[in-house]
């Protein structure tokens, strides 16, 4: 390798380095587009119990609260779904928006879903906000929050 | 021959120059990043700071401190599921509906991710909407994305708890 050789790399791999960063970060339709991917399959693997997709969609410390203003952890998230304690009698999730921050990812929308939680049956429509996040290539849902729709305060 | 000779020792030169410069520039970045690797305490303690600061503004209506905080794409979701996005929910501090009559926070659970940051407490706090008190405690999470060395609020969301 002759010496100019040496200064083009050089050169090179100092400008694309930062490139190389940058590029990392998805476009926002893309990103959507996963998201929603992963959010369906969340969906079907809640009403059948699916735990192994669960447990990979989940974070690990992922932070859950309930209709209930209940914390949940991904343990106790997966034992209602492994136990039934939490089934889905009728599913119906959507009105979606999203926000996309690099590889974080907000998803806010409506279920109409009617839950049966530990005996109780609640028909109530609710909004949610759900963080994702890409980790490793692969988007974890990192937060969950729920609340219901025109309740009395 | 001496011509040719005289020609690569001074690409030899320029390449040395560019490498200890690039390394230069490796290094800095290097030690930049080392030092933006803080401790999820510093964190944590940053980010209460910040929601301290966004709850001052709201109680004094500082509304340039309000859009300092919250980022444009903020999405808030109040106790009745209401969603609201920025300009919506910085005209109701702004206007007067929404009013906190005393500020409590406390039980933290938080979920650091680098520039992201998930925090989940508990508000005691006694809030006056639309001229109704609120007095019921709620949960929350708020999620926090560092932009351009500020952190912001994007996300929040409230739900009260049942049961209380």
């Amino acid at each position: 390798m002759s010496a100019g050789h040496i200064v083009v790399a050089i050169a090179l791999s100092s400008f694309l380095w930062p490139c190389v960063a940058e590029s990392q970060t998805s476009a926002p339709s893309q990103a959507e587009q996963e998201v929603l991917k992963v959010e369906a399959e969340r969906d079907e693997a809640m009403q059948k119990a699916d735990m192994p997709v669960l447990s990979r969609i989940y974070a690990d410390n992922v932070i859950i609260v309930n209709t209930r203003g209940r914390v949940l952890t991904k343990e106790q998230r997966l034992a209602d779904f492994q136990s039934g304690d939490l089934k889905f009698l009728s599913f119906d999730q959507g009105d979606y928006s999203f926000h996309v921050y690099g590889d974080t990812v907000i998803l806010n929308g409506r279920a109409n879903s009617v839950v049966q939680f530990h005996g109780k049956v609640n028909r109530i429509p609710r909004k949610f906000t759900l963080t994702y996040m890409k980790v490793n290539g692969e988007w974890r849902l990192i937060a969950q929050n729920e609340t219901l729709m025109d309740q009395p305060q | 021959m001496q011509n040719s000779e005289c020609t690569y020792m001074r690409n030899v030169r320029v390449a040395a120059l560019l490498a200890i410069t690039s390394l230069g520039v490796i290094c800095g970045a290097v030690a930049q990043d080392a030092a933006k690797h803080e401790s999820d305490g510093e964190i944590q303690k940053q980010i209460l700071a910040v929601d301290n600061e966004r709850y001052e503004a709201m109680q004094k209506r500082d509304m340039a401190a309000m859009d300092r905080l919250h980022a444009d794409g903020l999405v808030f979701i109040n106790t009745k599921g209401r969603m609201l996005n920025k300009a919506e929910y910085l005209d109701e501090v702004r206007s007067g509906n929404l009013k906190f009559l005393s500020v409590e926070t406390t039980d933290y659970h938080f979920g650091i991710y680098g520039d992201t940051v998930i925090m989940n407490g508990r508000a005691n706090s006694v809030v006056e909407y639309h001229g109704v008190v609120n007095k019921k405690p709620r949960r929350f999470t708020s999620v926090f994305i560092k932009m351009q060395g500020q952190w912001r609020l994007v996300a929040h969301q409230a739900t009260l708890i049942a049961d209380e």
